[in-house]
């Protein structure tokens, strides 16, 4: 130890305490130069320093706060870096600093232990790789040895758990038994120490996961239990709440031994919690049984799926939520009851927990649980009481979904008058929840809601609602947007015209969306995401709209198109990081809703706006390429994809005025959810307006072939460009020549990714990846086949490449993890071939991969892959009775 | 300044303590839970998936797969080729969208000579057309435009979770649907259990659906897992005294009849309209087959009703011209032949 280097880190730490600034700075560019000279010699000196006992609490804590520093970063990316720095420590080092630590556990006299945490960022680091192979002996001596102190014991089970919550359960299945024996050691009855147990119990929350081997065996099990279970009857309440979160816990992973543990112990113990003053108890209590009812859903469906394929489950449910449900019930609504008036939304408390675990047990338990709920809502829904009258309807609410809707609509139906005049009551929270309820029957049960008899009352209830409180009528812009969906479902009669002609809601339309505009207008439409609530709720009246209710739709494009004019004209008066937040939320609101109506408006009328949308779209691109809000140019992207739809090839006038905005997207990587609408665009564009596209394309493809090759472009990217290679082959047509040898070279490498097969999202991505390929190299193929009948010269520029793309089709269709949607483009693509290319192919065709990838395509769960692959069959066939009639 | 403050944090905060109590809880976006469908994500995968189906529409069309185009003019290459495929299930017409996916009746304004012989009768009740498909552990109704008016379990295979959601299991139905009794009335069965039955004969068809509900009584029953009845309508033949027994007797369900479908025997079910499918109200009977009616029937005749004729007259106008370009093209053809001597 070196005694001068010591005293003077001493210094430097003590003066970061002091709450000066300026020593702050001084402490951290001292710790910033010593690290870059030798961060082995401060690492070492830092642990002295942590590990001396006469140097004062403050000191020592922070050397522990600065070697963890070292050890662990919160920023992901970097920490396989610290890691590595860590392991080229030289090994001397990394030994003396372990010891150290280890040594300074039960010498704190502050808690937590700085110790505890430095030995499980190292834990972390070496456990894995088998360096540290005396440590968790050394930590389960800490633990059991009868001289350890209190303070030794709790801060080596606090280690403990730590190093069981981080490190890799697989790498602590072999010691499972001695860390197991110290952490119940800790949590007898006998020891007297609160904070031994708590630091044991939190220990033992965090080692369930690898202690399988120990809950197979009845006597370890029973043990482990009893110590629990005893645990829970403690009176100190973090002890008992982390009892209970054992509980919690033991009950998902182990729900197949808890039997014999349910009725004799469990049952009572959690519904005694539930009923606990303590909040954090009664939380707990409520939690068990919520995760009771998550567990038994999946093992009801686990029982489906194995009687479906005729054999006996592996697990079964014993359906304990519904045989508490009687006593289950009682506790949560009187927990329900217990609202907190002035409600800091995002609080959790015993309250919303009853009402999402009632929600819960209404999916588990399904119809036994409504004459179990509905007595207590008769009760109570006119209490005098503002909390009782909540508790009727939420609890109301909360059962709507899970028992059988046929059973539930007279009920519903039955209560709608009650829920309307509710809307009106004179508790906030009671308007709030008589809101969301209603919102769930539109939802959930939309018959009861557009019935005649309530229909009007209804739609007044919730218009008057909209100038309720935010978080009201943030609940009533919900209900609007599921009544509007299904009362255009419903209008449906069998009709075959695409757009009824009148719904329900015709009559009240117009109303409606005049005050849905006005709510999107509030002043507090900031709060309880009102202003997105509102306009989202009027995106669904406008998509769902029959033909009667034309004339306001086409109000409302001229409001909208008014509003995006005047948001261009805010942007001045930002002043705050808010505002600018709120200013770019309203102009991506204002696009989306744009989308909407224009999907809406009829093609004649479309010319007549889109030079006013156009301008406006125009403004939004350049003050949002300068202030790099990546949300609204995306949304400006999407508006811009409707409106090329709408109008075809009458965009082309905007072209040159929009291509640099096409680019900025094209070329912005770095938000890779605005390339990707950009890239997506030009798909759009080619589409509508054909061969005219030409004389852009050269600086587009420029983009989108060095985005291709870019390594720091987002993967999802991708497979869409190589998509949309084939969107402008398919416009351009022979055009693509030029194009043409450095896209195929493209494809070849793109058609040739491996990836982690262990990774599913990767797996997806080589299948989005080989279709983007499989659709570029149909675009390329039917663009420079051409219209006519017989084959185009052109296409002998693809000959050369034709015999390379059969392979890759044959490598799709060998994989035996392809995806359906890139069976249906090869499928396609074989088609295309056939007909491009003639009887010259068929014999590279005729082979039992592809032939083997058609069978299984014609008998897909989808259209098109069927559809697809039965014509690629039948083309592959002419081909062949034509060659084989040939002379 | 905050990030100085951090680097020497007075006290350890554990990095990553999932029972931490005082952190938000996992179920709290579940409190008073809203699906909304309209956010930025939503509206992006929307977007990429309308992208999708243009781009599919556009290279399809270059195929000569475009709707309608395919389905028509390879039916007949289909037809042909029948003889020598495999045995294997061949799909028909089962377009990506759910749109005119029944087979739908025309008008039927003359008496086809081999009516006793080869055409059967269903009577239908009043209700809504519904194209019904049990598959993946939920029961799906879609109206003829292909819009999906309901969705619930059922006990049809396929028709509900409990079944698992194996992919071959699934029942595609021709239904009316009587609102007003909850029942779905069975016209027809395109598929059962995950066999198809389109390139079947409609009089094997509509016998298997008799075969399947007195295997499967449960589906007349409605309960929490079959919140709706199905069931089959009576199928029967064509001759006189029949027909003249079904019009006159009760109707075989509580509804007021709507009309009268008559199946060609031999036809298998294509999706569109079909000649091999007529229609006709119960109280044009009379005037069109020579069979009385009940007094119930006739009152259901239109307050300005002057006879098929008048009634239908577009349609016996397309008739006549259908009939008249046979003969001229019969004539042509005679001219030719003789032509040709």
């Amino acid at each position: 130890m070196n005694a001068e280097a010591v005293a003077q880190l001493v210094q430097v730490l003590e003066k970061t305490t002091s709450g000066d600034q300026n020593d702050m700075k001084g402490a951290q560019a001292f710790l910033e130069s010593a690290s870059q000279t030798n961060l082995p010699e401060l690492i070492r000196t830092l642990s002295d320093v942590l590990y001396h006992g006469a140097n004062s609490a403050v000191v020592r804590q922070q050397a522990g706060v600065q070697l963890k520093n070292f050890l662990y970063t919160n920023d992901e990316s970097l920490r396989a870096q610290y890691e590595e720095r860590w392991l080229a420590m030289p090994e001397d080092v990394r030994l003396y600093t372990k010891q150290n630590v280890l040594g300074t556990l039960g010498t704190e006299s502050f808690r937590p232990s700085a110790a505890a945490q430095c030995v499980q960022l190292i834990a972390m680091v070496e456990l894995p790789r088998g360096l540290w192979p005396t440590l968790l002996s050394t930590l389960v001596q800490n633990v059991t040895n009868a001289a350890s102190t209190e303070i030794m014991k709790e801060s080596t089970l606090q280690a403990i758990g730590y190093i069981c919550q981080d490190v890799e359960p697989r790498c602590m299945e072999e010691t499972a038994n001695e860390i197991l024996t110290a952490i119940v050691h800790g949590m007898r009855r006998d020891e007297t120490s609160t904070q031994v147990k708590l630091a044991s119990t939190n220990a033992l929350l965090n080692s369930l996961e690898f202690t399988r081997a120990n809950f197979e065996k009845d006597a370890e099990r029973h043990f482990i239990m009893q110590v629990v279970c005893e645990a829970t009857q403690s009176e100190e309440v973090q002890v008992k709440v982390a009892a209970l979160q054992c509980l919690v816990k033991i009950m998902s992973l182990y729900y197949q031994y808890m039997e014999a543990y349910m009725g004799q112990a469990l049952f009572a113990i959690t519904l005694e919690a539930m009923k606990s003053e303590t909040d954090e108890v009664a939380l707990q209590g409520i939690e068990f049984w919520s995760n009771v009812c998550d567990e038994e859903v999946d093992l009801q469906i686990e029982a489906s799926e194995a009687s479906e394929g005729g054999r006996p489950p592996e697990h079964v449910s014993r359906f304990y939520a519904k045989g508490a449900l009687q006593f289950l019930v009682p506790a949560l609504m009187s927990s329900l009851t217990k609202q907190d008036e002035y409600d800091d939304e995002d609080d959790w408390n015993p309250c919303k927990a009853a009402g999402v675990c009632l929600m819960l047990l209404a999916t588990c338990c399904e119809d036994d649980i409504v004459p179990h709920v509905l007595p207590f809502v008769k009760d109570n829904i006119k209490h005098a009481n503002w909390r009782h009258r909540d508790a009727a309807l939420m609890s109301f609410g909360s059962i709507l979904e899970g028992p059988d809707p046929a059973q539930l609509k007279p009920l519903v139906e039955q209560a709608m008058p009650m829920l309307i005049e509710l809307m009106k009551d004179g508790s906030v929270v009671v308007k709030d929840t008589a809101a969301w309820t209603i919102g769930r029957v539109c939802e959930l049960i939309p018959e009861a809601a557009i019935n005649p008899a309530t229909l009007q009352p209804l739609l007044e209830a919730l218009v008057i609602g909209l100038a309720s409180e935010p978080r009201v009528a943030s609940n009533v812009c919900w209900a609007f947007t599921s009544l509007a969906d299904a009362a255009y479902e419903q209008a449906d009669c069998g009709d075959e015209e695409e757009t009824p002609a009148t719904y329900s809601l015709s009559a009240f339309f117009s109303p409606i969306v005049e005050k849905l505009l006005w709510t999107t207008d509030r002043e507090d439409a900031g709060a309880s995401n009102l202003r997105a609530a509102a306009y989202e709720a009027l995106m669904e009246m406008v998509k769902n709209s029959p033909k009667d209710c034309y004339d306001t739709v086409q109000k409302t494009t001229v409001i909208i198109l008014q509003r995006l004019q005047q948001v261009l004209q805010m942007e001045s008066h930002i002043q705050s990081q808010s505002d600018r937040v709120q200013f770019n939320d309203l102009q991506s609101l204002l696009c989306a809703t744009l989308q909407s109506v224009l999907r809406k408006v009829e093609p004649a009328h479309a010319p007549a706006i889109s030079d006013t949308i156009m301008t406006a779209l125009l403004q939004m691109f350049q003050s949002s390429t300068q202030t790099r809000s990546g949300g609204v140019q995306e949304d400006a992207l999407m508006a811009v994809a409707t409106l090329v739809e709408v109008l075809g090839d009458g965009f082309i006038k905007y072209m040159d005025a929009f291509k640099p905005y096409l680019l900025i997207g094209l070329k912005n990587t770095a938000e890779y959810q605005v390339c990707h609408a950009a890239v997506g665009l030009v798909g759009d564009i080619c589409r509508a307006m054909g061969g005219r596209v030409a004389q852009w394309t050269d600086e587009v493809m420029e983009v989108l072939l060095s985005n291709l090759g870019d390594n720091s472009v987002h993967r999802t990217v991708k497979p869409q460009i190589l998509s949309v290679f084939g969107d402008i082959a398919l416009a351009v047509g022979p055009e693509f020549r030029k194009y043409l040898e450095h896209v195929l070279q493209t494809l070849m490498q793109a058609s040739q990714a491996q990836v982690d097969r262990s990774d599913y999202d990767m797996l997806d991505y080589l299948n989005e990846l080989r279709e983007g390929c499989l659709e570029a190299y149909t675009g390329i193929i039917q663009g420079l086949k051409g219209d006519g009948t017989s084959p185009s010269p052109d296409l002998s520029i693809v000959q050369p490449h034709v015999s390379y793309i059969v392979q890759f089709i044959t490598v799709v269709a060998r994989d035996s993890e392809h995806s359906d949607a890139s069976v249906a483009a090869s499928a396609g693509l074989i088609g295309d071939l056939c007909a491009a290319f003639g009887r010259d192919i068929v014999q590279l065709l005729d082979v039992e991969p592809i032939s083997d990838l058609l069978t299984a395509g014609r008998r897909s769960k989808t259209t098109k892959t069927k559809t697809l692959s039965t014509w690629a069959t039948k083309e592959i066939r002419k081909l062949k009775n034509a060659t084989s009639t040939a002379p | 300044m905050d990030d100085l403050a951090d680097c020497f944090a007075g006290s350890f905060n554990v990095t990553n303590v999932p029972n931490d109590t005082n952190r938000p809880h996992p179920r709290f976006a579940m409190y008073k839970m809203k699906n909304s469908g309209s956010n930025q994500e939503q509206r992006r995968q929307r977007l990429l998936e309308h992208q999708k189906g243009k781009r599919d529409d556009l290279i399809n069309h270059a195929r000569a797969l475009a709707m309608g185009d395919f389905d028509e003019e390879k039916d007949e290459e289909e037809e042909e080729e029948e003889m020598d495929t495999s045995g294997e299930i061949r799909q028909r017409k089962l377009r990506k969208t759910y749109k005119n996916q029944l087979m739908l009746s025309e008008w039927l304004v003359e008496v086809p000579v081999d009516l006793e012989k080869n055409w059967l009768l269903l009577l239908c009740p009043e209700g809504r057309r519904n194209f019904v498909v049990a598959a993946n552990g939920s029961t799906k109704v879609f109206s003829k435009s292909g819009k999906q008016v309901k969705s619930f379990p059922s006990n049809l295979p396929g028709g509900n979770r409990n079944q698992g959601r194996a992919r071959n299991k699934y029942t595609i139905l021709d239904c009316i649907y009587s609102e007003s009794n909850g029942i779905f009335y069975i016209l027809d069965m395109m598929a059962w259990d995950g066999y198809q039955y389109y390139d079947c004969d409609t009089e094997f068809r509509l016998s298997w659906v008799q075969q399947k509900f007195i295997e499967n009584q449960d589906l007349r029953v409605r309960s929490r897992i079959n919140p709706y009845s199905f069931q089959p309508l009576p199928v029967y033949k064509c001759t006189k005294e029949m027909i003249t027994d079904a019009l006159n007797s009760p109707m075989p369900f509580n509804d007021n009849l709507d009309g009268l479908l008559i199946y060609h025997k031999h036809v298998h079910y294509m999706p569109g309209k079909t000649p091999l499918v007529g229609w006709i109200k119960g109280y044009m009977v009379p005037e069109l087959l020579d069979i009385q009616v009940c007094e119930d029937l006739m009152e259901q005749r239109p307050a300005d009703y002057g006879g098929m004729k008048t009634y239908l007259k577009k349609t016996y106008d397309r008739v006549e011209r259908l009939k008249k370009a046979d003969e001229d093209r019969l004539r042509a053809d005679l001219e030719m032949m003789e032509g040709g001597h």
